[in-house]
């Protein structure tokens, strides 16, 4: 199917911090302004632009939290167009109201959607970016993969 | 404007289907057969661009369209290109599937339909009217109720709380002697290709109770004779009747009470008379003959009659053919038999459209891929991964990991952080081996087994600190194993951690006897001893690192971000240039592994394969109290087990993997050869062997071959390479 929306979609490394702990625990956190917070799970909290360092609240709360460096992900912002076209292909409930996280299969390829008020950053994980093209290639226009990553 | 009818280009008009346009050039789409232009039968399918079975009344003739028609008996030849890897290689562009989410579905736009869904707009529900002559193909109805729609450029799949079939009613097709004949059209079909500018020269009318037989020369059409025996000379006869035949296949597809029928589509009509003679089942050439000899045999339901008959199992299911097969069975039996289910899909699809939106796995890369394809790696999908085989030498990867240092990519590894009080509570309920006694800074080899004690995965606990550990696990079992580990710790409400990290860390395995030479040109200069494990800068990159040996070799696995892989791996390899570093692939690795012994699971081991079988009875501490799989490996302790894995070697090359294991020369099968290696080191052949009948046996016979029985490791027992 040609993509309605021919802006190519521009896929970054994603480069943050994974956290799992108490619930209580990532709550105690603030995070920089320009931080995007993605709750995976009650205690599992991926926060990109961000640094360990940023979560030394939690460790306080909560000296078993398990804070990493997470860079497996990558992710591109769609265009509204864009967001339309991968609604299509998605299988499971989006959820209804914004700011908020959904998670699955697409097209066989695991994916995180940041559903924020004006705008939808789409998340895939490094060792299947691969795929991207292929596989949501129908859905929006993507650059090469070498032009992807440049 | 022309297409192309086997190979011959024909003229069509603005607005012609395929069918119109064979039919103006004084052609039929098939070899003969009633026309009814409405999509009901398969008297006009053709090969449209390569799509067999295509109904040409349904498709939009265009300039180049290449329609080939199928052959007089069978269908269309079948593509004998030979079969290509589906993983590899993308056979066609993917039909893409769109997907709607509706109160209320509407297939049929004709009266019925469109007051059913001006009704439901009118209530202030949701409403999608859906036609095939706009371009809706509707296809099938699928429990939920879930409405697949072909449409020319995507499949629609509608999630609808109700459907509302509105399909009409067909016209009967005539089954009588001849009707297989060319020239034969029913009344809208004459209609229609009036409406298009389409007449006939000598067309004869005939209402099907009146009809008699056709006859014809050359197979086309040259009379119809009535019933009172009257000879009505003519090219083309138009057949009509005040009966017609529910057009209600997607309803027969499904049982739901949100599934309703309407109009025309709802209607009973009388059955026609019972057929005489003829092709009844024009899709499969069913004849009144071949319904009798089925019928004659005992199949005498309509089901039977169907299934032995293959009656109305074609691609119009019935479309054209029910309404006959049912008047036959009526006459025969004295009872009217209901209409047979529906099957989707109502039309023949491509495999393309049919698998739209389905999706095999990814196999995903690590974070060297490049660099391995850069280094020549034949590549290949091993634990859902891509994986190097070997770099183009695998005996020389083999001497570099046994002689000199080599790398290998084993960022593919399950890898789990498990951190809380909790945390030795949880992991010696877990495993099977000791955890509480592990010191911080220590590993230990561990088994991971399932409620049955069964071996689902292996791998490496190791301390970081008295309540973090960190878990490693095998490439293809580290998704399930991540499920299993936290399934387990909440289902036990322990207060731990569990973090995954299979996706963010990278790990290189340096191993060879030079390894730890290696690692102190990197600035390793205390590299830890074996089973030991510390966090230090390898190559200026912070590496969690930790020795141990798959290999047999001193072998450091370096754990680390994968932001950072390329540049270790590059820096690695550049430091090890003057040892003559080369990395290694799977291949190399599968041979050093096994001359060490060490298994393999889910290639050495089977699907209930116990800790016993595999002689790892080292590695289970029944002593515990308690762990997963404890009290079935206590209950089968005493018990006789006529399965085991041994090690053998054999002189010569190694035998195939798989292949069978004799008793004697000539005798029984008693097992078979799980993996095999010519070992360069030991100059013979290395397996594991499964032996499944009591006694065991030190001797058998592989490939007309004696093997012997042999302790492992094959290749330093003492294990003090590892060590060095």
């Amino acid at each position: 199917m040609p993509a309605s929306d021919q802006t190519p979609l521009r896929f970054a490394p994603l480069r943050g911090v994974r956290i799992t702990a108490k619930p209580t625990a990532i709550d105690t956190a603030t995070w920089p302004a320009a931080a995007i917070v993605v709750r995976v799970a009650p205690d599992d909290l991926l926060v990109i632009d961000a640094s360990i360092d940023d979560a030394a609240t939690v460790l306080a709360a909560d000296p078993h939290a398990i804070i990493e460096d997470e860079p497996m992900f990558r992710g591109a912002w769609l265009t509204e167009a864009q967001f339309e076209e991968l609604v299509h292909r998605v299988e499971w409930p989006l959820p209804q109201h914004r700011p908020a996280m959904a998670q699955g299969m697409v097209c066989g390829l695991a994916i995180k959607l940041v559903l924020e008020a004006d705008r939808t950053l789409l998340i895939v994980s490094g060792s299947a970016f691969h795929e991207v093209p292929d596989r949501l290639g129908a859905v929006v226009t993507i650059p090469h993969l070498t032009e992807a990553r440049a | 404007m022309r297409l192309v009818i086997d190979g011959t280009p024909i003229d069509f008009a603005p607005g012609d289907t395929v069918a119109d346009a064979i039919v103006r050039s004084g052609q039929h789409p098939q070899h003969g057969g009633t026309l009814c232009l409405a999509g009901d039968c398969g008297n006009c399918s053709a090969v449209v661009d390569g799509v067999g079975f295509t109904r040409t009344c349904l498709t939009t003739a265009q300039p180049g369209l290449e329609v080939r028609r199928h052959p007089l008996v069978g269908g269309p030849a079948a593509d004998m290109t030979p079969p290509l890897d589906p993983v590899r290689v993308r056979l066609a562009p993917e039909p893409s599937v769109r997907r709607m989410r509706i109160d209320v579905a509407v297939v049929g736009a004709g009266t019925a339909g469109r007051d059913e869904a001006d009704a439901a707009r009118a209530a202030g529900r949701s409403v999608v009217l859906l036609d095939s002559g706009t371009g809706d193909d509707v296809v099938g109805v699928y429990p939920g109720p879930l409405v697949i729609v072909r449409r020319p450029d995507h499949m629609l799949h509608i999630e609808a709380h109700e459907v509302v079939i509105a399909t009409g009613a067909a016209e009967l097709h005539p089954v009588c002697e001849g009707n297989m004949l060319r020239g034969i059209v029913t009344a809208d079909a004459a209609a229609h290709l009036a409406e298009r500018g389409i007449s006939f020269d000598s067309a004869v009318t005939v209402d099907l109770d009146d009809l008699d037989r056709f006859e014809g020369a050359d197979g086309w059409l040259t009379a119809v004779v009535t019933t009172d025996g009257t000879r009505h000379p003519g090219s083309t006869a138009i057949v009509t009747s005040a009966r017609r035949a529910p057009r209600d296949l997607l309803a027969r597809m499904s049982d739901e009470t949100a599934v309703r029928v309407v109009g025309a589509a709802a209607q009973r009509f009388d059955l026609p008379a019972a057929p005489k003679a003829g092709v009844v089942c024009p899709c499969s050439k069913v004849t009144v003959d071949d319904l009798q000899g089925v019928w004659d045999k005992g199949f005498q339901h309509l089901e039977l009659v169907k299934r032995s008959s293959l009656c109305g199992t074609g691609t119009c299911q019935g479309g054209a053919c029910m309404p006959h097969l049912r008047a036959f069975v009526a006459d025969r039996s004295g009872e009217v038999p209901a209409p047979f289910t529906g099957r989707p899909a109502s039309r023949q699809l491509t495999i393309g459209e049919a698998a739209a939106d389905f999706h095999l796995d990814a196999f995903r890369r690590t974070a060297l891929h490049d660099e391995h394809v850069a280094l020549g790696a034949h590549l290949d999908r091993f634990g859902g991964w891509w994986r190097p085989w070997n770099y183009g030498d695998h005996v020389r990867e083999y001497w570099a990991v046994r002689e000199g240092v080599s790398l290998g990519d084993v960022s593919t590894l399950g890898k789990m952080i498990v951190s809380g009080p909790d945390a030795v509570e949880a992991l010696e309920r877990l495993y099977p081996c000791n955890v509480h006694d592990i010191r911080p800074g220590r590993s230990r080899y561990a088994l991971l087994l399932n409620e049955r004690g069964h071996i689902i995965d292996d791998g490496m606990i190791c301390r970081e600190t008295e309540t973090r550990f960190v878990l490693s696990f095998t490439s293809g079992g580290a998704s399930f194993a991540e499920m299993w580990v936290r399934d387990w710790i909440d289902s036990w409400g322990l207060d731990v951690h569990v973090a995954d990290r299979t996706f963010s860390q990278g790990a290189i395995n340096v191993t060879g006897p030079l390894a730890g030479e290696l690692l102190r040109r990197a600035g390793l200069d205390e590299p830890p001893k074996m089973l030991q494990h510390r966090h230090a800068d390898v190559a200026g990159v912070p590496c969690h690192v930790m020795r141990l040996s798959f290999t047999g070799e001193a072998s450091f696995e370096l754990h680390h971000s994968t932001a950072h892989s390329v540049e270790l791996w590059r820096e690695l390899m550049r430091l090890g240039r003057d040892l003559h570093i080369v990395p290694h692939g799977l291949q190399a690795l599968f041979g050093l592994r096994l001359e060490k012994g060490h298994f393999l699971v889910g290639l050495d081991s089977e699907m209930d394969s116990t800790p016993r079988r595999l002689g790892l009875e080292w590695a289970v501490k029944m002593e515990k109290p308690d762990f997963v799989g404890r009290t079935s490996l206590l209950r089968v302790a005493d018990l006789p087990d006529e399965r085991r894995l041994f090690g053998m070697t054999i002189e010569g090359n190694a035998p195939t993997e798989g292949a069978p294991v004799f008793d004697r020369q000539g005798g029984t099968v008693i097992g078979y050869v799980a993996t095999s290696f010519s070992s360069p080191m030991l100059g013979h052949g290395v397996m594991l062997v499964w032996q499944k009948r009591l006694p065991f046996l030190d001797q058998v016979w592989i490939d007309g071959r004696v093997a012997t029985v042999s302790p492992t490791p094959f290749y330093d027992p003492e294990g003090a390479r590892a060590r060095i």
